[in-house]
Order: structure tokens, then C-alpha cells, then sequence
């Protein structure tokens, strides 16, 4: 039997990057069977599902070589939308994928392009509405769906166009357990009845069960493993940092009792009791909705208080002024490219300085001391976007830790980033904390909590679900379960 | 007014437009807003959605409302509107001035919610057949409607970038006219970064989705007026004639 998929040592390098996003990969998969991708953030997964429908090179340039043959076709000699008849792709990002008005019209989006029959296109909309668990969503807009509800339409949109061939990229990372449960459930179902072959980036094996046939594990963009899960090498997870004690006092950041919705009937904030001790490290965690976002948007007033109690260094919080508060609660978001203006990494670094209106004397001496604390003193002059992302998101941090934040709250500072980039954006994090600034993190990695954090938070649906120091975290595995955390299995636990 | 036909929407919606440019008084213009958010209601467009596409617009309709205010005392029809209330130097406030800024503000509302109403009342594909029937190609009207669609999307970016850009202390209404100006800086570049972002991740999510496997794709409707389209259409072609008319030969809905 000719294989669904056959790669023979591909190799991609982004236009531009210093190294290969993938490197020598190869691998065969049957008609109809299941390969689940895995590996830790920015292994090359992403760019691997592009690869494998000609995206790569055709809508991201790069330098490729190896052979890559989907369905019997050189994926080379196609147009990615010809390949895109037989082999649908849900992307990484709902939001992007999504191109309709309603949710008929994005439906229709995919089978209209390939000139399927209009009778065809609309027996089939509310079938595979059904078959994510839409029905009767047809006419309702697109821009008001929930996360997962765009995720199960992203996944509809592309067997809207009936393919034989489905590559999925993080398909269930906006779903709760019961969703995920269900795509699993779906694609197995399109496996067996359609002999439809998969390629799933996902790392929840596990869940996944007899789903999966094959495995492909990625780090660094090298081919760490490939064949059958169960003789997978094992997931290893650093051992929990010891948390240490803390000098006695006031927490830096004591949250009581916090209410908050957006809309009073669907409340977002149930009572959130939380402390954050003076030079504490901890990680917020938690589903995408559970209401971490909204809840550190509280803690520099970018939400106002309104039920409930916040303490800022034993201050409540109503009684600091909107600058002072800046300058005492540091907020680094997850996306540098959402701040990042000026003509120059130092520019950029004074900017929040200058709006705290120091003078000019006080604010290059502090764009001095930050260039050099961060270690970006040898690039002070060069523009923001002429740098890697990984050096961008050190700049976003660096034009918050030059306002000498006592408490500095960061969301998700490792995504998107390549492990070089992440270890040194959390060194500088470590570095601060050892320094006497208390940190609140944001993070959807494991990994990354266990090695830097000193106590783990959990949110879900709006309720703390969890809040122990980092050495107790995996005790509670039911716990990071039911808020979508995947906790490893004992044996994966480094020692 | 969903189900209008597309042409005589766009008939409808000049007609509209053809009062709101014609006439200064603002009780014209308040008359229109309550017929546009009337048709906003028709076609499910919440006041919160309407709300928040005008909020940045605030800045700009309140320095409308300053420089008219102090137009001078010439040019207005009723004599009553040349009337000083209060002047400070060579700066004269009238009546008629401000009621001349009321008018600009609220024609610039009734323009915004026009348009938001005609989007949300109309789908993708009536502008896509509409653009065929002019003989545009169907992958500039696919562009030309997509850009319309991510309106919204930029709006969310832009206030992402707002909430970043807070955290680190820009305040863009505080200060003189160069450091607001360096504060909308602050917040569009970044914007203009996101747009070309936005447009990259688009063009691969449309590949992936087949756009441009043919040069044809499969009509789910055709444009058809029906008699509802011809009643409608006639009574816009009436009203913008008698807007017209009303503007050109008399006093009717001047200041």
C-alpha cells in the first residue's frame, strides 16, 4: 500500500533565522491512520503541518530541501490551494481562519471555492455543523462566538470541503474536556468510516487514547522520535523549584473576595482570594476564559475594583494615583508587538519614563541601567523590528522593569518564542525576583511554571481552583485536570 | 431590511446621505439618527456595538463642536443665529455656531452608523455579485469586502495595543497638542504593525481554504429585485430628489 504521507529529510529554514525551524525529518504514515505531533513550545510543529501542504514555502518563504508526497503528489509541483482539495489544514488560530460574515458563510467559504454544487454546499453545512456540535448555528455571526466555539467552527469550515486528508494544529487547545472528548471522539470517527488520514498537533496522548497509530516528537526542529506511542520516550518534566521561604511581612499583592463580569449573567470573577508575598513568584494558570486576563487587568487599574479588595503593598488600591500605580504594579503583555513603537530599543525603554514625567537627566540614567541590566546594551541604538521576537519581548519587559515595578505582572512572556529567546526573557524575570520584585506570571507551560515558579495559582471558571507552593502543585492532579493543566505521570518527573 | 436587495440598499443609504449633507439645521440630522438607529434595530445592531465603533471618534467631535462654535456671526439664514452669547478676543461664541456644530456632530454620527448598518445588514456575498455586475474581478471583491470584515478585528488590536500602551502610563488626552499627538503615535504604529501582520496571516488562511483554486466560485444567490425593492427604491429616489429640491430653492432645514 502506498503510504498517505511519505517525507524523506526535510529541512526549512525561516527567510532570515540563524537556524533550521526543522531539520532531516522523515517519516512514512498509512491511509488512514493517525500521526499526533508533539514536542515543547517553538519545536517546529507549526512549520512542519505548513510543510506538509505546500504553505512552506509558497505563504512563508524560507529555504526547503527533502521531498515531501501527501496523497501520492510531490507536494512541491502543487498550488497550495489545489492541495487544499484533498488536504484540509485547521490552523493554530481560529481567529485568522475564520473568514465569513455568519457561520453559513464561512462554511460555504471552502466548498465554494472548490465549485461545489450549491445544493451540495447546503446539505452539507448542517451536517458537519452537527458533527462539531454546532447545530443550528448557521446564521448566527461569526464575531460573536465563543473561543471554543470558533475552534469547533474552524474545524467544520475545513470538512465543510470534504477532504481525505486533515492536518490539525492544536485543534483542542480553546476546548473544555467534554469538547475535546467529542473532536476525539469525531476524528476517530472520520478515520474509521472514511479512512481519512490524520496529522494532529497535540500533546494530550493520553486523552487522545487509540486515536493515535504513529508519533512524531519534535525539539529544536529535530526529529527526536517517530513510531508507535507506546514506545514514545517519556515526557521529562523538571522536578518543582523549592520554593524557599520568603522574609515575613505584608504580601505585595493580597487580593480579597474579587467579583467582576463583563455582563452581569455571565459573571467572570467568583470571589477571587489571592496573595502574592514580597519577592513571591508565582504562576497564574489556567483554560483560555477562565478569567486570568481579566483578573491581573485589575491589579494596575486597567479594570477598576469595583467588588471586592485589592492591597498593593498593604495600600488598597483606590487610594494610588494612575501613575504611581503604573509605577508600582509593572504589566508586560503577552504580544511586545502590541507596544512597541519608537525608532529605537532605548526610545522604546524611556517611554514609559518619559510619560512618568521624569526629567531628561533621571530618564537616561535609568535607560542606562536598564540597557545594561537586561543586557541589551548592545543593541540600544538598532530598531525594535529589525529584532527577533525573542528580543522584542525582552525590550517590552525591559520598558517595564526601567519604571522599577515593586510588583510586575507578565502574561504568557514565553510564547512564540524559541527556547533561546524564552530562557532569557525568564532569566531576566529570575533576576528581577532575586532582586526583591515580586512576579505574577501568566503561563499555559508546565514546564516553564515548575522550573521558575515558587507557587502555582489555578484558575478556572472564574474561581482560585488552586493556590500551593510549587513543590505540592503535581500532588493535585485533579485539580490542573479540570483547568485543562496536563499533569505529567510520576515516572516523568525528573528527580 | 435585511432581505432588501443589495442595490436598494445602496439606494436607501444615499438617500440618506443626500439629507445628512443637505441640511444644517440639527433637528434634521437628530431626525435622521433616529431613523438610522430604527433601521440599526431592524437589522440586529446593538447600541453597545454602535457605541463603540463612535468612542474614538470623542476627541474629534468635540474640537468639531469648539472651532464651529466660534464660526463668526455671517452666513447663517435666521438672524436669531447671529447672535453673540460670548466672545473672548477676535473668538465670538453665536447660537448659530453652535448649533452648526451640533449638526456637523451629529452628521458624522448618522455617516458612521450608516455605514455600520448597510455592513451588518448586508452578507459578503451581495457585494461580491454587486462588484461582479459592475465587472470588478471576483478576487478584487473578495478584497475589497474582506478589508470591510477586519474592521472590527483592527478595532480589537487597537484596543489591545491601548490597554499595553496604558500599563505603561500614556495618557492620550493629558498634556499639549504634541504630546497627544505623540500618544495617537504610540497606539498607531503599532496598529499599522498589527494591519500588515493581520494581512500576512489572512492571505495564508484564505490559501489554505482553497481561495484561488479557480477563477470562478459557486453562486449561492443571485441579486433579484423584488417588488419590495422597487417600492423602497422608488420612495429613496423620491426623498433624495426632495432633499434636493428642498436645498436648492429655499430655507428649509438652514440655520
Amino acid at each position: 500500500m502506498n503510504p498517505a504521507l511519505s517525507i524523506t529529510d526535510l529541512t526549512f529554514t525561516y527567510k532570515g533565522a540563524d537556524a533550521p525551524a526543522l531539520e532531516g525529518i522523515s517519516l512514512e504514515l498509512e491511509p488512514g491512520k493517525a500521526l499526533a505531533v508533539t514536542g515543547p513550545a517553538a519545536s517546529g510543529k507549526t512549520s512542519f503541518c505548513l510543510c506538509l501542504k505546500g504553505l512552506i514555502p509558497q505563504a512563508r518563504e524560507g529555504k526547503i530541501s527533502g521531498t515531501i508526497h501527501a496523497l501520492g503528489k510531490d507536494v512541491s509541483r502543487f498550488r497550495a490551494q489545489t492541495l487544499s482539495k484533498e488536504m484540509g489544514m485547521v490552523l493554530q488560530d481560529p481567529e485568522v481562519q475564520i473568514v465569513g460574515r455568519t457561520v453559513f458563510e464561512d462554511l460555504a467559504f471552502g466548498p465554494r471555492n472548490f465549485l461545489v454544487e450549491a445544493e451540495e454546499i447546503r446539505a452539507r453545512i448542517p451536517r458537519v455543523l452537527d458533527q462539531v456540535g454546532l447545530a443550528g448555528y448557521e446564521d448566527r455571526a461569526t464575531m460573536d462566538l465563543s473561543g471554543g466555539e470558533k475552534q469547533r467552527l474552524a474545524v467544520a469550515g475545513v470538512l465543510a470541503s470534504a477532504p481525505s486528508f486533515l492536518i490539525l494544529d492544536e485543534p483542542a487547545s480553546e476546548l473544555d474536556p467534554a469538547g475535546r472528548a467529542r473532536l476525539y471522539a469525531l476524528l476517530k470517527q472520520l478515520k474509521i468510516q472514511k479512512n481519512m488520514t490524520l496529522v494532529i498537533v497535540d500533546s494530550r496522548l493520553e486523552e487522545m487514547g487509540d486515536l493515535i497509530e504513529q508519533v512524531l516528537v519534535l525539539d529544536r526542529g529535530q526529529m527526536i522520535y517517530s513510531g508507535p506511542p507506546q514506545d514514545r520516550p517519556r515526557r521529562e518534566v523538571p522536578a518543582p523549584k523549592v520554593p524557599g521561604t520568603l522574609p515575613a511581612g505584608p504580601p505585595a499583592l493580597s487580593i480579597r473576595d474579587l467579583h467582576f463580569a463583563y455582563d452581569p449573567a455571565h459573571p467572570v470573577l467568583q470571589g477571587i482570594d489571592l496573595n502574592l508575598d514580597t519577592g513571591g513568584f508565582t504562576a497564574l494558570m489556567g483554560h483560555n476564559g477562565a478569567g486570568k486576563t481579566s483578573l491581573v487587568k485589575h491589579l494596575n487599574g486597567l479594570i477598576p475594583c469595583e467588588r471586592g479588595e485589592i492591597r498593593v503593598l498593604d495600600r488598597p488600591i483606590g487610594d494610588y494615583a494612575s501613575k504611581e500605580l503604573t509605577s508600582t504594579v509593572g504589566f508586560v503583555f503577552q504580544n511586545p508587538d502590541h507596544q512597541i513603537f519608537e525608532s529605537s530599543v532605548e526610545k522604546e525603554i524611556a517611554f514609559g519614563l518619559v510619560n512618568q514625567g521624569l526629567d531628561r537627566v533621571e530618564v537616561a540614567r535609568r535607560v542606562d541601567e536598564t540597557l545594561e541590566y537586561t543586557g541589551l546594551s548592545p543593541l540600544r541604538t538598532r530598531h525594535p523590528f529589525t529584532l527577533g521576537k525573542g528580543e522584542r519581548q525582552l525590550i517590552a519587559v525591559a520598558s517595564i522593569v526601567a519604571l522599577d515595578p515593586k510588583v510586575l505582572v507578565v502574561d504568557e512572556p514565553t510564547t512564540g518564542l524559541d527556547p533561546r529567546g524564552s530562557q532569557a526573557v525568564m532569566d531576566l524575570l529570575e533576576r528581577l525576583n532575586a532582586n526583591g520584585t515580586a512576579i505574577l506570571f501568566i503561563s499555559h507551560d508546565l514546564d516553564l511554571v515548575l522550573t521558575h515558579a515558587r507557587c502555582l495559582a489555578v484558575l478556572d471558571q472564574g474561581k482560585i481552583t488552586l493556590d500551593v507552593p510549587i513543590d505540592q502543585a503535581l500532588d493535585h492532579r485533579s485539580a490542573l485536570e479540570a483547568a485543562g493543566i496536563l499533569p505529567p505521570s510520576p515516572g516523568e518527573v525528573a528527580p | 431590511m435585511t432581505r432588501l436587495d443589495i442595490r436598494t440598499k445602496l439606494l436607501g443609504a444615499t438617500a440618506l446621505l443626500v439629507w445628512t449633507l443637505a441640511f444644517n439645521h440639527p433637528l434634521v440630522q437628530l431626525g435622521l439618527t433616529g431613523i438610522l438607529l430604527a433601521l440599526a434595530a431592524g437589522a440586529r445592531l446593538g447600541i453597545g456595538k454602535i457605541l463603540s465603533r463612535l468612542a474614538p471618534l470623542a476627541p474629534l467631535l468635540l474640537l468639531i463642536c469648539l472651532f464651529t462654535g466660534f464660526t463668526g456671526a455671517q452666513g447663517f439664514v435666521n438672524p436669531e443665529n447671529q447672535t453673540e452669547l460670548w466672545h473672548w478676543g477676535s473668538l465670538t461664541l453665536t447660537r448659530g455656531g453652535l448649533l452648526l456644530g451640533g449638526s456637523f456632530i451629529l452628521r458624522l454620527i448618522n455617516m458612521v452608523v450608516l455605514t455600520l448598518v448597510l455592513l451588518a445588514a448586508t452578507p459578503l456575498d451581495d457585494f461580491i455579485l454587486l462588484f461582479v455586475k459592475l465587472r470588478l474581478s471576483r478576487t478584487l471583491s473578495f478584497i475589497i469586502t474582506t478589508a470591510i470584515r477586519f474592521v472590527p478585528e483592527l478595532d480589537r488590536k487597537r484596543q489591545l495595543i491601548l490597554t499595553a500602551q496604558k500599563a505603561r502610563g500614556l495618557d492620550s488626552e493629558a498634556g499639549n497638542l504634541w504630546q497627544r499627538l505623540r500618544a495617537r503615535m504610540a497606539v498607531m504604529v503599532p496598529l499599522m504593525v498589527n494591519a500588515i501582520l493581520l494581512a500576512d496571516q489572512l492571505s495564508l488562511a484564505l490559501m489554505n481554504r482553497g481561495f484561488g483554486y479557480d477563477s470562478q466560485w459557486t453562486a449561492l444567490s443571485s441579486l433579484r429585485a423584488r417588488k419590495r425593492d422597487f417600492l423602497v427604491g422608488f420612495l429613496a429616489l423620491a426623498g433624495a430628489g426632495l432633499g434636493i429640491y428642498l436645498t436648492l430653492t429655499g430655507y428649509w432645514g438652514k440655520i
